[in-house]
C-alpha cells in the first residue's frame, strides 16, 4: 500500500513554479529521502503533504487521504518537523511535550510515560523543567524531534531534523528513527544537506531540482547510473599491455591510461578489486598500488543539478539563523 | 465536541501557563489604570469640581468614573493580547497548531478564553484596588457580594469581546507594526466615546448614537450597575447583558471567520 502518492503535483508562486508536476509514490514502511539545493521544492512539496500549503494542481494522497478533501484524517496521521522552530518559548520542554500530546489525543493514561521515554532518548529529561527559552539550538531540535513522534505517526515528515546538531546527538536520533522504522514500520520521508546520513539511511531517494524530480533510485541504483566506482591501478611496466586484458575483466566497465597508471571504471569497487589483480598476476605484472574512489551521493547530486549540496547546503540566511540560535543560549 | 473542549482547553491552559510566566505584565496591566485613576479622576474631581447629571447620586467623580478606567485597562491590554497571534506566527509556534489535527475555531476560542481569564483577573484586580485604596463603593442593589457577581460576568464579557476583536485584526496582518497602527487607532475612540469619563446625557444627539454602538459603553454602564444600581447608570441592565453577550458572539465568529480563512 502506498502511504504517499502525488500526481502531477504543481505549486506556484505568481510566476514561480515551486513544484513542477511531482509524482511521487512512497510506499508503507519506507524511508525515503529527498534531496535538492536549496529553492529546489523540499519545503513546499512537504508543505503540501502536510496539508499546510494548498496545491495549485494535480492531487496529493497522504496515509490514504486526500490531502485537499480531509485535511483532518491526514493531520491525525502524520508527525511533521519543521525545518524552522516551532516551539513555545515561554513554556518547558515537558509543557510544550504535554500541550502537543493533549492536542493529538494520545490517551492520557499513556502521555506521562511517553512523553518520559521521548525525553530520555533525545537526552532531555534532566532539562525538561526549564523553559525552552534557556535551551541551545540542538536541544531545540532535539526536543522537536521527540515532539513530533509523541502521538507516535504513521508517516514523518523531518525537514532538515539534524542540521546543526552534534555528530553525537546525530547518531543517537538517527538510531531511534531508524528503529522506528524497521519496528514500527512508520513511513519515513526526510530532508537533509547531509549526503552521507540519506546515503546510510534511505532505502530510496528522490533529487528535485526546480520542481521536479530529476533522478529516483535507491542509493545504490542511483550511483550505479552515472558509472559507479573507480580503480586506480600504478603498475610496475607493462602498463598499455594490460588494458585489453583488463577490459575482458568481468565487472569492468572501461579501462584508461592516466598519468599515474590506469583508471578503471567498475561496477562495484570492492568486488571488483580481487578480480582486477588477479588478471594482472597472471600477465606476471606487478601492481605498486591501488586506490579506491567510491562513487557518494554527492557525485549523483552534482550529476544531476549540476551544483554541490555542501555549497548550497548552508547559505547565508542559513548560517544567520544558524549563529543566532548558538547566541540564543547564553 | 470532546474533542471540542479537549483542545480549546489545551490552547486555553498554554494562555494560561504563558499569563502567569509574566509577572510584570500582570502588575504593569493594571498600574497603569490606577494612576489614572489617582491623576485623572482625583485631579478632574477636585480641580473642576465635576458635577453630575444625577439627581441623587451620592458619590464623588471618581467613584463614577473609576469603572470606566477599569474597562479602559482591560480595553487596552485586551486588545494587544489579541496580537499574541502575531508572535505566534512570528516565532513559528503557529504551525505546530496549524498541523495539529484541531479545528481553528477551537484554536480561536481557546484564545480567547485564554485573553479573557488574564483581562479578568486584571479587570477584578483594578475594581478591587479602587475599592480598597480610593474606597470607591460597590454596594449597588445586590450587595457587595451580588455586585462583585455582576462585575464578573460584565468584565468577563467585556473582556472576551475586545480580545476577540484583538484576534480578528491580527489573524490577517503579518507584522505587528500595522497591528499597532490598527490597534491605537481604534482603542482611542472605544474609550473616549463610551461615557467612561463623561456622562451622555447632555452630549448632542449624534454623539449618543455613536457612544451606543460602542460595546464598550455597555461593559462600563453593567460595571456602574453592579457598583451603584439605577442612579448613575444609563441603560437598563438587561440591554448592558445583552448587548455584552452579543458582542461577545459577534467578536468570537469574526475572529474564527477571518483566523480560518486566513
Amino acid at each position: 500500500m502506498a502511504a504517499i502518492r502525488t500526481s502531477k503535483l504543481v505549486k506556484t508562486y505568481g510566476e514561480l513554479k515551486a513544484l513542477d508536476g511531482v509524482d511521487l509514490e512512497v510506499q508503507k514502511g519506507e524511508f525515503f529521502g529527498l534531496l535538492g539545493p536549496n529553492g529546489a521544492g523540499k519545503s513546499t512539496l512537504i508543505g503540501v503533504l502536510s496539508t499546510m500549503l494548498p496545491a495549485t494542481s494535480g492531487t496529493a494522497e497522504v496515509a490514504g487521504f486526500s490531502v485537499k478533501d480531509q485535511p483532518a484524517e491526514v493531520r491525525k496521521r502524520i508527525g511533521v518537523v519543521f525545518q524552522d522552530p516551532s516551539l513555545d518559548e515561554e513554556l518547558t520542554g515537558r509543557e510544550n511535550m504535554m500541550f502537543h500530546a493533549r492536542l493529538y489525543k494520545v490517551p492520557r493514561g499513556e502521555r506521562a510515560a511517553r512523553i518520559d521515554e521521548l525525553l530520555q532518548i533525545v537526552e532531555l529529561a534532566d532539562r525538561q523543567h526549564e523553559r525552552v527559552k534557556a535551551y541551545s539550538g540542538g536541544m531545540r531540535r532535539r526536543l522537536e524531534l521527540a515532539r513530533g513522534l509523541l502521538h507516535k505517526p504513521e508517516i514523518l515528515f523531518l525537514d532538515e531534523p539534524t542540521l546543526g546538531l552534534d555528530p553525537q546527538t546525530r547518531v543517537h536520533i538517527w538510531d531511534y528513527i531508524r528503529r522506528l522504522n524497521a519496528e514500527e514500520r512508520v513511513t519515513i520521508v526526510l530532508t537533509t544537506h547531509y549526503m552521507d546520513e540519506a546515503d546510510q539511511l534511505c532505502h530510496r531517494i528522490a533529487i528535485i531540482d526546480k520542481g521536479r524530480f530529476v533522478a529516483q533510485g535507491t542509493p545504490t541504483e542511483l550511483k550505479a547510473q552515472i558509472g559507479g566506482d573507480v580503480v586506480y591501478l600504478n603498475l610496475n611496466g607493462q602498463t598499455r599491455e594490460l588494458v585489453p586484458i583488463l577490459e575482458g575483466v568481468p565487472d569492468v566497465r572501461s579501462v584508461k591510461v592516466v598519468a599515474s597508471g590506469l583508471q578503471l571504471e567498475v561496477h562495484e569497487g570492492g568486488a571488483a578489486i580481487p578480480k582486477i589483480l588477479d588478471a594482472v598476476r597472471t600477465q606476471g605484472a606487478k601492481v605498486e598500488s591501488v586506490r579506491l574512489q567510491q562513487t557518494t551521493l554527492n557525485d549523483v547530486f552534482i550529476k544531476h543539478t549540476g551544483r554541490e549540496i555542501r555549497d548550497e547546503g548552508m547559505d547565508n540566511a542559513d548560517r544567520m539563523r544558524f549563529y543566532m540560535r548558538g547566541h540564543r543560549r547564553r | 465536541m470532546n474533542a471540542f473542549v479537549n483542545d480549546s482547553f489545551t490552547v486555553w491552559h498554554r494562555e494560561w501557563l504563558r499569563f502567569i510566566r509574566k509577572p510584570a505584565r500582570v502588575v504593569g496591566s493594571f498600574l497603569t489604570p490606577l494612576i489614572w485613576m489617582a491623576m485623572f479622576g482625583y485631579g478632574m474631581q477636585r480641580g473642576l469640581r465635576v458635577q453630575l447629571p444625577f439627581p441623587g447620586f451620592h458619590g464623588t467623580y471618581l467613584d463614577w468614573t473609576a469603572p470606566g478606567i477599569v474597562a479602559m485597562g482591560m480595553l487596552f491590554t485586551g486588545i494587544f493580547t489579541g496580537m499574541a497571534i502575531l508572535f505566534d506566527r512570528q516565532f513559528g509556534f503557529l504551525k505546530e497548531i496549524l498541523v495539529a489535527p484541531v479545528s481553528r475555531v477551537s484554536f480561536v476560542v481557546g484564545k480567547g478564553l485564554g485573553g479573557m481569564t488574564a483581562s479578568l483577573v486584571q479587570g477584578l484586580t483594578m475594581l478591587v484596588l479602587a475599592v480598597v485604596v480610593f474606597r470607591v463603593p460597590l454596594m449597588g442593589p445586590f450587595g457587595f457580594a451580588g455586585g462583585f457577581l455582576l462585575a464578573v460576568v460584565a468584565l468577563g464579557l467585556l473582556g472576551l469581546g475586545i480580545v476577540n476583536l484583538g484576534v480578528a485584526i491580527a489573524a490577517r496582518l503579518e507584522s505587528h507594526e500595522v497591528f499597532m497602527l490598527v490597534a491605537n487607532f481604534l482603542v482611542m475612540p472605544l474609550f473616549f466615546l463610551s461615557g467612561a469619563i463623561y456622562p451622555l446625557t447632555n452630549l448632542p444627539r449624534a454623539l449618543q448614537v455613536v457612544i451606543h454602538v460602542n460595546p464598550v459603553h455597555y461593559g462600563v454602564d453593567a460595571l456602574r450597575w453592579a457598583m451603584f444600581g439605577a442612579v448613575g447608570t444609563e441603560n437598563t441592565l438587561a440591554l448592558d447583558i445583552g448587548a455584552l453577550i452579543l458582542f461577545a458572539l459577534l467578536t468570537t465568529w469574526l475572529a474564527a471567520r477571518l483566523f480560518s480563512r486566513s
